[in-house]
């Protein structure tokens, strides 16, 4: 005989009840763990999504600007490449809008995806493949049918320069495929994305060529795709070789430059593709030892000759140039060629005066007149730079036109060719655009310079052009260029680990469930071991000693629950099937995909395991404590103590409560009067409530114990004194989860009221449109609607509305839409107005004035996001910062100065349009439109929008429901919450119903008395049943009390309601279920009480 | 196993007071008593008079509100409650009315509780058990539960548990109860007869006559009071 072979005599011989005990930890381990493996198994989906989103595909080459296709093969041909990647494919990567030949059913946010021969994605011309997805939207059931894309044309220009193309066939172009396969299987072709987020894209791929074609860009692309050569494990080495290849292999055209000899010959002008020198090469060029001589030319579109205003010429172009052969002209000197001065009949000391475009805010052009008037220092001869058409870029529809009147401006430029002389066409015959008018240049970057450059060339000596334009691709970083090299399938595996932590929300989710499991295990063995008191106290006089009994039965309760977890642990896996099966169905709303799995790590389900024994260890501890702590005597004659003197620990209980309960009056009162103290308020007074209210129900319920009963509902009522620690634990148990519950229904969001109020999470404005092409016209303005091709410019409803334009760069969404971490979220550009107009709320009274104010390095950028962004997703407060690449691939550290509340900004970040400008130099146009319109105009305006801009492949909705979509995610997280603790409540009833079960074996002789004098069965059980339904009401009816009074500040002070008739049915639900199974257990429990009963009384 | 023979008990105004709402209860009034080993003692007395309360106390299950116990002159409250447990396991053997029983152990098993309580079990343990239940007449039921034995049965596996110490000092509380005239005699008199083997000291409380008789010499409890 040994204390281990005692122990299991006792699990054995006592299995009835240890079963329950079993079951219990089971039902906690189960949840625990599987709340645990839900974590799991979301980061391994998001995982198993890159894979599969990217199959091969582990690098990527990328460009804003548009590279030759055939770098790809180059950088292959770099032998340092041979060990770390094995495949090169050029591709095109657009956003645009689709729309299905026929139907007509169309949508924007379309993902076009172009790759070539030797790719394994290659779609033959003429054909596409699209997935699913976008199959399902634009009800396609088969492939056969044809698909119509409308895509960003390529204009490498800036589209703020003056002569940008922007008009509406400037900016779209369309390309016609025939849909030869609909791709549903995950993989590559239906998945790829490069954001990372998990919600499904609509995904085509087309033919490389054919997209060229439309686009006018033969043998162009915008990106690399890079398969490694076997697995990577570690990106860095394959990186540091394709950042090398790509240094060694760039050539000029890559970075869209080019060499152009001049007219006379002695001079070679490096040039742009896209018409300006950027920053980063002018720079670079700087660091060569290369004379150079550096131009930025402008249109003027009249000079005149001041005094004389019958002496004009239109249309010319004006040169800023650093050394005019030699001459460095003053700040506001001019030269001008002999032909310009024999027209103008001007002279060296005459005044000469400037109009030109220039563009405003808004977009539109506005013509206006220098600042500057301008004295003739020169005159210079119609050679060398004074007739050198080279000075000016190559502009298609300008310097290729046989003549001015040939010339094809752009939409919104105005060209007045009824101005042109016969003079004026024979100089362009003889000397095309060369300029006729020289500025300095440091005058001419002041007065037409801009963020994406201020000069259109530098011109060297012919003699050393090769050796300059080998030392510039040695200075260029094909960063600095744009040509990004990014470890795309490393990037977003990181991602994959996600910003929520899906393991500690389905934690506190199935919190109440665990609570209940746990308080079933304590409640059950205390139980067991009450029944078993004079077993104890036998043993103690036998002489085992009070620690070594309470060792015993610590040690029988951990051999339960080391059983039941053991149980509970294979459980696990099917409640995380069950939670995870709830994620794709009915709470998909919080994830936005169904693409998810089980994932089971071993170490999780230890993790689970030993939590779940640390929890039951403290229950089993709860429950066995008085074993050490009662005389044997006592423990002998049955019972575990006597009533503790109600004045020696009621007393101070019942003042502590007092306390309370006026503290927490006091807080929810502060939260009435002060809104901005809602939150904290009812943090603490409905806390303060509920603890206070539950100390005064135990405390006072030994007045029952006093009162004389009279009827046997109150005898009923009164027993539930005898065992106050196990009634006192019910109550608090259910109390608890009812408040919870009631508080969480308090919490879901409704739409806006009123989304008109400026400080509303609408700001005021009605819609919200978002254009992947961006959109270059103010719809503000006819000149704007004309520009966007807008054919029912003259309609009211634009009139009567008014809109604010924001660029954007498209980067990763930063809302809980998206559960993979952003590291790259997309920025909008607030302009002046929106400072101006201070819409939505913020903690500060002005929020956006915060966003040019100058900070404390000159590094940091200020910048505003929504306070559910910067809390959740990017994880930041005020004040601290995070770092992004720019466009031109240099790491800029972004501060939050602000935060807003509730607003519809929830995926982007916000910063001045200068700073804006400063990142992203090209990015022109507007991505996002907020548009603010009278109530009744609201719907038209909106069909409108998405009628006349769907080719720029814009979405139209309302604020209200992007504002919903936001709030979905919460509250589908609420609703998980209630639904998971609603268990965990109906647990806590059938737990109360099983300890009630166990509990009459102890009754029964006392019930057997009752029946020997008089008492019927009926009688019996409404006896037993007043004592338990009791306490389930009392539990309810606190907590439910204390949640709905502590969330009156909140309603009173938001626009918050509670779903009462949702909260009754949940609260009536369980109270129905909690009284059937009392019922069915006493029933059960006191069947057949019988003389032997009595005899054991 | 080694006899350890308490040679003496001593009561010196023990009273015994528990607290109510009221006033406090007390069941003990000054009890002093002395006995010396060999000695037999039947306390009688009716109900709530306190008998079972000094029994408990005397057996150290209990401590006096005042007063002192003293066994084998040595104050068994002086100990801490793990040395208190030892003490009472080496000294002291209970009969109570119960018997108490482990139903989930058989009957060898529970003779062998008074050894597990204090260290292991030895083979000389399990042969002194077996020798217990011989000589109460139960050697050929060492391995049935409780549940397979009658009353009477039940009372002698527990008089043997209670010898397997070779305590000092043997404790009855109402050690025929629960039984028949017929096996009430039967117990009482094994009882009477291993107490003087072991040259114990002896006190049983109880209602019965009959026992009272046969231990010869009885006090009596009344009103807290041992006269």
């Amino acid at each position: 005989m040994t204390k281990l072979r005692f122990l299991l005599r006792n699990l054995v011989f006592f299995r009835a009840a240890n079963l329950a005990v079993i079951a219990g930890m089971a039902v906690a381990t189960a949840v625990l763990t599987g709340a645990l493996m839900v974590g799991d198994s979301v980061r391994g989906s998001l995982r198993q999504m890159v894979q599969d989103r990217l199959g091969p595909i582990d690098f990527l080459v990328s460009s804003q600007q548009l590279f030759p296709a055939e770098l790809s093969g180059r950088l292959m041909e770099d032998p340092s490449l041979a060990g770390h990647l094995k495949h090169a494919w050029p591709a095109m990567l657009l956003k645009g809008a689709a729309s299905a030949e026929g139907s007509g059913a169309g949508t924007a946010g379309v993902q076009i995806v172009a790759v070539g021969e030797g790719s394994p994605y290659y779609v033959p011309a003429g054909q596409c493949v699209i997935n699913g997805t976008l199959a399902d939207v634009l009800g396609i059931s088969e492939p056969g049918g044809s698909l119509l894309l409308s895509l960003p044309a390529a204009d490498q220009t800036p589209r703020d320069a003056i002569l940008a193309r922007r008009g509406r066939n400037e900016v779209l172009t369309g390309l016609r495929v025939k849909i030869s396969r609909i791709e549903r299987d995950p993989g590559v072709l239906s998945m790829f994305n490069l954001a990372g987020s998990q919600r499904p894209t609509f995904n085509v791929w087309v033919n490389l060529r054919d997209v060229q074609q439309s686009m006018d860009q033969p043998g162009m692309a915008n990106l690399i795709l890079l398969a490694g050569a076997g697995r990577i494990s570690d990106p860095r080495p394959a990186m540091a070789a394709l950042q090398d290849a790509l240094r060694l292999k760039a050539k000029l055209e890559d970075f869209a430059l080019r060499l152009v000899r001049s007219v006379d010959g002695t001079e070679v002008a490096l040039v742009s593709r896209s018409t300006y020198i950027v920053p980063a090469v002018d720079r670079a060029a700087q660091r060569i030892g290369v004379p150079q001589r550096r131009v930025l030319v402008y249109l003027a579109n009249r000079v005149e000759k001041a005094g004389s205003p019958a002496t004009v010429m239109h249309y010319s172009i004006v040169a800023g140039i650093d050394d005019l052969a030699g001459l460095k002209l003053g700040d506001d000197e001019i030269a001008l060629n002999q032909w310009a001065a024999e027209q103008l009949k001007a002279r060296v000391g005459d005044t000469i005066r400037l109009r030109y475009y220039q563009r405003q805010s808004n977009g539109d052009l506005a013509e206006v007149e220098c600042p500057l008037a301008f004295r003739i220092a020169r005159i210079i001869p119609m050679d060398g730079l004074g007739a050198d058409k080279t000075l000016t870029p190559e502009y298609k529809g300008f310097t290729d036109a046989d003549s001015i009147a040939d010339w094809e401006p752009p939409a919104g430029v105005k060209i007045d060719k009824r101005l042109v002389t016969r003079d004026d066409e024979d100089y362009w015959e003889k000397h095309k655009a060369a300029p006729k008018f020289f500025v300095s240049l440091a005058t001419a970057r002041r007065l037409w310079g801009n963020t994406w450059g201020d000069l259109t060339s530098i011109r060297v000596p012919a003699d050393q052009a090769v050796t300059f334009a080998v030392q510039l691709l040695k200075e260029l970083d094909p960063a600095a260029m744009g040509l990004i090299a990014q470890p795309i399938k490393a990037r977003q595996l990181v991602a994959a680990a996600g910003t929520t932590d899906f393991a500690g929300l389905f934690g506190g989710f199935s919190f109440f469930l665990i609570v209940a499991a746990a308080m079933l295990v304590a409640m059950l063995l205390r139980l067991s071991i009450e029944q078993r008191a004079r077993q104890f106290g036998l043993l103690a006089a036998l002489g085992f000693a009070p620690k070594t009994l309470q060792r015993v039965a610590l040690g029988e309760g951990m051999l339960l629950a080391v059983i039941g977890g053991a149980i509970g642990g294979l459980a696990a896996a099917a409640y995380t099937a069950l939670m995870i099966h709830g994620l794709r169905t009915w709470w998909v709303g919080a994830i936005g995909t169904s693409y998810l799995q089980l994932f089971i790590e071993p170490v999780t389900l230890v993790i689970g395991l030993v939590a779940s024994l640390i929890i039951a260890s403290l229950a089993i501890t709860f429950a066995v404590w008085r074993v050490s702590r009662t005389h044997a005597s006592t423990l002998l004659a049955g019972g575990w103590g006597y009533a503790v003197k109600p004045a020696a620990i009621a007393r101070p209980m019942l003042y502590l409560a007092i306390l309370g309960l006026l503290a927490g009056i006091a807080s929810l009162l502060a939260g009435i009067i002060r809104p901005q103290l809602t939150q904290a308020a009812f943090a603490t007074g409905g806390f303060l409530l509920l603890a206070s209210t539950l100390i005064l129900a135990i405390v006072r319920m030994g007045v029952f114990s006093r009162r004389v009963s009279t009827s046997i509902e109150a005898l009923g009522i009164r027993n539930a004194s005898r065992h106050r620690a196990r009634s006192a634990l019910t109550i608090s148990l259910i109390a608890f989860a009812s408040f919870i519950l009631v508080t969480v229904a308090s919490m879901r969001q409704p739409p806006p009221a009123d989304t008109h109020d400026r400080k509303s999470g609408t700001g005021g404005f009605q819609l919200i449109l978002q254009a992947d092409v961006p959109l270059t016209g103010d719809l503000n303005t006819p000149a704007g609607r004309d520009l966007l091709g807008i054919r029912e410019t003259e309609s009211p409803l634009w009139r009567r509305a008014r809109f604010i334009g924001m660029r954007m760069w498209a980067g990763q969404d930063a809302s809980c839409l998206n559960i993979t971490r952003p590291d790259s979220p997309t920025i909008l550009a607030v302009p002046r107005e929106m400072v101006d107009r201070n819409p939505f709320r913020a903690a500060v009274e002005n929020p956006w004035s915060l966003l040019d104010r100058p900070m404390t390095r000159s590094d940091q950028i200020p910048v505003i996001a929504d306070h559910e962004t910067a809390m959740w997703i990017l994880k930041l407060n005020v004040g601290d910062s995070m770092t992004i690449a720019d466009q031109l691939g240099r790491m800029r550290s972004l501060t939050l100065v602000a935060t807003l509340k509730g607003s519809i900004f929830q995926g982007e970040l916000l910063m001045s349009e200068a700073n804006f400008l400063r990142l992203f130099p090209t990015q022109s146009g507007y991505g996002v439109v907020l548009a603010e319109a009278p109530a009744e105009d609201v719907s038209g305006l909106r069909k409108l929008l998405a009628t006349e801009l769907a080719d720029y492949s814009t979405i139209v909705e309302s604020t209200a429901d992007r504002l919903a979509r936001y709030q979905e995610v919460a509250n589908t997280y609420l609703s998980t919450f209630q639904t998971l603790g609603a268990l965990g409540l109906m647990l806590g009833t059938i737990g109360l119903a099983v300890v009630l079960l166990r509990g009459l074996v102890e009754q029964r002789p006392e019930l057997a008395l009752l029946s020997a004098i008089g008492f019927r069965p009926l009688a019996r059980l409404r006896l037993v049943l007043a004592e338990n339904a009791f306490l389930l009401v009392l539990g309810l009816l606190v907590g439910t009390f204390c949640a709905l009074v502590g969330v009156l500040p909140t309603i009173l002070s938001t626009s918050r309601v509670v779903n009462l008739s949702e909260l009754a049915l949940t609260l009536t639900a369980v109270l129905a279920l909690g009284l059937s199974v009392l019922t069915a257990a006493v029933w059960i429990g006191s069947r057949r009480i019988g003389p032997a009963d009595l005899r054991a009384e | 196993m080694t006899t350890t023979t308490a040679r003496s008990l001593q009561l010196d105004g023990v009273y015994k007071e528990y607290p109510t709402p009221a006033e406090p209860l007390t069941v003990l009034r000054g009890v002093s008593l002395a006995m010396t080993a060999g000695q037999m003692l039947a306390i009688v007395g009716p109900s709530g008079s306190g008998k079972s309360t000094l029994l408990n106390i005397v057996g150290t299950l209990d401590r006096p509100t005042r007063g002192t116990v003293r066994i084998d002159g040595k104050d068994p409250f002086a100990l801490s409650p793990a040395d208190l447990a030892g003490f009472r396991s080496r000294h002291i053997g209970f009969v109570f009315q119960e018997h108490h029983l482990l139903p989930q152990c058989t009957a060898i098993e529970n003779v062998l509780m008074a050894r597990l309580a204090i260290g292991k079990v030895g083979r000389d343990d399990v042969a002194h058990a077996e020798r217990l239940l011989d000589r109460v007449g139960l050697g050929h039921r060492a391995t049935h539960l409780p549940g397979e034995l009658s009353g009477g049965e039940r009372q002698r596996v527990a008089i043997a548990r209670a010898l397997l110490n070779s305590p000092g000092l043997l404790l009855c509380d109402e050690p025929t109860g629960n039984l028949d005239s017929r096996t009430s005699r039967t117990i009482a008199e094994l009882l009477i007869e291993v107490a003087r083997e072991q040259n114990a000291l002896l006190i049983a409380v109880t209602h019965s006559q009959m026992l009272a008789d046969l231990i010869g010499r009885s006090m009596r409890m009344e009103d807290g009071r041992l006269i």
